[in-house]
């Protein structure tokens, strides 16, 4: 069955390059003005996303000029994925060069069961189950923020358990290309301030956390026509994390086959961490009828809120809004 | 009363974009290139359990921030209305021995002037993003994919004895059905920075543009100034309210009623629900206290560099501009 289907989707793909006519309700994909739909009625649900239009070299002309894609910024993340939970089946990505490569790549360790369908299928009924168990949760309100990942194992587990080595946490630029600090005195020539009793500085208050924190945007893909998901994320200092950094708080568990470094599809001069969408409309057809079952039909402009949800388990502690109700 | 300091946030695709600046417009060019940044309402993270605490106050840069400087045909791609642009000077010098010899102070001199010129002469009635404005110094390594920078947020220090007489939340404040209508006219009008809120009657909350200020002062209204306000602290709002008190004790107002809106006037997932964070302070603003040998009242507010010192900041790109390296880590 899943062969015909995606026989049947190779053949349309080769026929049909814009998805025109609504297949939401019998594939859960969107055509780009289903997509536009839903990213309207996001913005309009929750104020921290916004429309964006991008570099106008790269806009695609499929989707409206001044809505290209689906921005949120400044979002935090406080913790890597390692502090909070342990994958035996993790693995180092693979970079080049010690760290500071971009190249993600779909890592099957040695010993690793190859992942068959059909283990991929029950992962998806797993996330579609434990997603609309979830939802259930959210809409009783006994949860107003659920997919807290998992607390941090005891200190037993965690020492038969290794964290992940240490060139996980890849590298800034190398140390001799920061002047030090003479040189930045040298550099501030002349400046000089009296000391401010007005002025809360946030790198002294003991009341402003210093995290990590990623901008996040949501754009169309045409091949897959459902949303993908791109990040990019920034230290404690806001200085540009590296692809290796911001795989660590990608959950391994549901994308260490689907995350690609690669140049934003909007904005020129960033590469960001995306969520490859190839399995995207299986689990959101999955977790649609789930909740069709359970009496909850999900319309179209519902979508992107329900992906915002099935997202938040690839990127667990990336704290963005995705409480907010459907209605 | 005090003010949380901006914390600026620097895509990569700002540098990206200046670089292109660089090489195709500006070329050995180095006067000052208007600029935009956007301002981000204040945001509470979960800390653990029970406990929030507050994110830097952050103002952001991104490709649309140097759009007017391009002098592209970019006007459809306008950013968006759902964000608090403000505006600002960039001056990028051509070697690190000129970023070194910058006269940095008379830079940031002039842009607190600037600042004190829409104050005095009104123009920040109708656009109060004025009072914002920032200056952004900085040499673009574009060999070595370096960029050393330093951003300066001027605030007029001419008010120094403004004073919070009460503070509530918003939500404590007006209820939660109002709130949610405040909330609503904020995700509307965030692009203005400030406008004014009346309350009629049968007690709804109407939205006013900043401008009408003179009028609703004049005929004695009652109104609140709300504004975008970055920080997240319960005890002090953002370092652009500054600027903003300073221009209503020049309205000759004393005692005004500011409404900080935060993130959770956006996003329902808030500690405890909407107009929650966002604060409604009740000012005693005092009265401007200007030396009379200057025309312009002295300011402060150059980014600290993360050491908590006063100095620049240098950022390499190299990993992500290197067009030798982008090859390697691409195959």
């Amino acid at each position: 069955m899943s062969n015909l289907t995606s026989m049947f989707k190779g053949i349309r793909e080769y026929w049909t390059p814009v998805l025109t006519a609504s297949r939401f309700e019998t594939d859960a994909v969107l055509t780009p003005d289903e997509f536009v739909a839903a990213g309207d009625y996001l913005v309009f649900k929750c104020g921290t996303w916004r429309w964006e239009a991008g570099d106008p070299a790269k806009r695609r002309d499929y989707l409206p000029a001044d809505k290209q894609f689906l921005t949120t910024k400044n979002v935090p993340c406080l913790k890597r994925l390692h502090e909070m939970e342990y994958h035996a089946s993790e693995k180092t990505v693979e970079t080049d060069d010690g760290g500071d490569g971009w190249l993600a790549t779909h890592y099957k360790g040695e010993g690793a069961p190859d992942v068959s369908d059909d283990s991929d299928l029950d992962l998806l009924d797993d996330v579609a189950a434990e997603f609309v168990e979830k939802l259930t949760m959210d809409a009783t309100g006994t949860s107003s923020s659920t997919s807290k990942p998992p607390a941090r194992p005891a200190a037993s587990s965690a020492a038969a358990h290794p964290p992940p080595p240490a060139h996980h946490a890849a590298a800034a630029p190398e140390p001799d290309d920061i002047p030090d600090i003479d040189d930045m005195d040298d550099l501030a020539g002349g400046v000089s301030e009296a000391p401010d009793p007005a002025a809360v500085h946030a790198s002294t208050s003991t009341k402003i956390v210093r995290t990590r924190t990623y901008d996040l945007a949501i754009t169309y893909d045409k091949y897959y026509q459902t949303p993908k998901l791109a990040l990019f994320g920034y230290d404690e200092a806001r200085q540009p994390l590296t692809g290796a950094q911001m795989l660590q708080d990608i959950s391994q568990d549901h994308a260490n086959k689907t995350v690609t470094m690669e140049p934003h599809p909007h904005l020129a001069g960033v590469m960001v961490a995306a969520i490859h969408p190839c399995r995207h409309a299986e689990v959101m057809k999955r977790i649609m009828d789930k909740m069709r079952e359970g009496g909850k039909a999900v319309r179209v402009d519902q979508y992107l809120i329900v992906f915002l949800k099935f997202m938040a388990s690839v990127i667990p502690t990336i704290d963005y809004d995705h409480t907010m109700a459907l209605e | 009363m005090q003010f949380q300091t901006l914390t600026s946030v620097v895509e990569p695709t700002f540098w990206h974009a200046l670089a292109e600046l660089k090489l195709d417009v500006l070329k050995l060019d180095d006067s000052t290139v208007p600029l935009a940044a956007t301002l981000e309402p204040g945001t509470l993270v979960q800390t653990s359990e029970a406990a929030y605490s507050s994110m830097p106050a952050c103002i952001s840069f991104d490709r649309a921030s140097l759009l007017r400087g391009l002098e592209r045909a970019d006007a459809a791609a306008s950013p968006s209305a759902r964000a608090c642009r403000v505006p600002g000077l960039l001056k990028n010098v051509n070697t690190i021995e000129d970023f070194k010899a910058l006269d940095k102070p008379a830079l940031f001199a002039s842009v607190a002037n600037t600042i004190w010129q829409s104050t005095t002469s009104g123009t920040a009635l109708t656009d109060p993003t004025e009072l914002v404005r920032f200056l952004l110094v900085a040499y673009a390594d574009l060999k070595k994919h370096k960029f050393y920078y330093w951003f300066g947020f001027p605030a007029l220090t001419a008010l120094s004895d403004a004073q919070i007489v009460r503070r509530a939340t918003l939500a404590g404040e007006f209820g939660a059905e109002k709130t949610a209508a405040i909330s609503s006219i904020f995700r509307d009008h965030i692009a203005e920075f400030a406008f004014l809120l009346t309350v009629d009657d049968a007690k709804n909350v109407h939205y006013a543009p900043f401008k009408d200020i003179t009028i609703l002062a004049r005929e004695g209204r009652k109104f609140l100034v709300a504004f975008v306000d970055p920080s997240s602290l319960a005890d002090s709002p953002g370092w652009p309210l500054r600027n903003l008190l300073t221009f209503l004790a020049h309205l000759q107002l004393h005692h005004v009623t500011i409404l900080c809106g935060r993130n959770d006037l956006r996003t329902s997932r808030t500690p405890d629900g909407v107009g929650q964070q966002s604060l409604v302070l009740d000012v005693a603003l005092g009265s401007l206290d200007i030396p009379a040998s200057v025309s312009t009242p002295p300011a402060v507010g150059w980014e600290r560099h993360p050491s908590g010192k006063l100095a620049p900041r240098v950022i390499d790109l190299s990993h992500m501009m290197d067009p030798q390296r982008l090859a390697e880590s691409a195959v």
